[in-house]
């Protein structure tokens, strides 16, 4: 998901090459937003267990918001963590 | 009348007896309440992501129901009294999900293709 873009030669002046992130729920317009699918949700949330930037998923403004509220749904319910410490 | 997802998780540590008779309780709350149950499932026994009240597995129900306003604040207190309910949370469906989305799935034809759970969303009711 993190998309790093390719090294540049040093002292080239050629933009970096980025992969365009996309929505992935305005591309796959059956998958659900909802807090009883927390396979889905994980990939939306880091390995400790905080919510993945817009800026990191690709995720567009109006699935960020559900997304948002239904992974705090998905945590008061203890299918997935608020947090994950060793 | 509302269309209300209710998800629940009660003590796995209680017998069946109790469970039985605390979702009867349930249920009469909500008839009382003019509440129509339209799917009750029980997802059973899973393991929680973290501990709530020292225990670290959990019973998980869902319920669909269709009722006014009026009923889910009963629920609500139906739930928050029982010491053996852990957690609960409702959700108002949107409103284009309809009855027939939610009704139990019919096995014994095979069905076309099985459709996706309707996301939910909009006004979460307690937490």
């Amino acid at each position: 998901m993190q998309d790093r873009p390719p090294r540049q030669q040093s002292g080239s002046k050629q933009k970096p090459y980025y992969k365009r992130k996309t929505c992935r729920f305005c591309e796959e317009k059956t998958l659900p937003i909802d807090y009883k699918a927390p396979h889905i949700l994980k990939d939306f949330i880091t390995e400790r267990g905080k919510i993945l930037p817009r800026r990191i998923t690709g995720t567009c403004s109006y699935h960020q918001k559900k997304l948002a509220a239904e992974i705090k749904r998905a945590r008061i319910m203890a299918l997935i963590p608020f947090t994950v410490h060793d | 009348m509302n269309l209300y997802e209710i998800m629940f998780i009660l003590n796995p540590d209680i017998g069946e007896d109790e469970r039985e008779k605390l979702t009867s309780r349930l249920k009469s709350t909500i008839s009382k309440n003019k509440g129509e149950i339209i799917r009750f499932d029980d997802m059973g026994i899973k393991s929680l992501t973290y501990k709530i009240k020292k225990k670290s597995r959990g019973q998980y129900f869902l319920i669909y129901l269709d009722g006014p306003g009026s009923m889910i604040a009963e629920i609500e207190r139906f739930l928050r009294i029982d010491e053996n309910v852990i957690r609960f949370v409702i959700v108002k469906l949107d409103k284009h999900v309809t009855r027939q989305d939610l009704e139990p799935k019919v096995e014994p034809q095979p069905e076309p293709t099985p459709q996706a759970s309707p996301s939910t969303e909009q006004g979460e009711v307690g937490a």
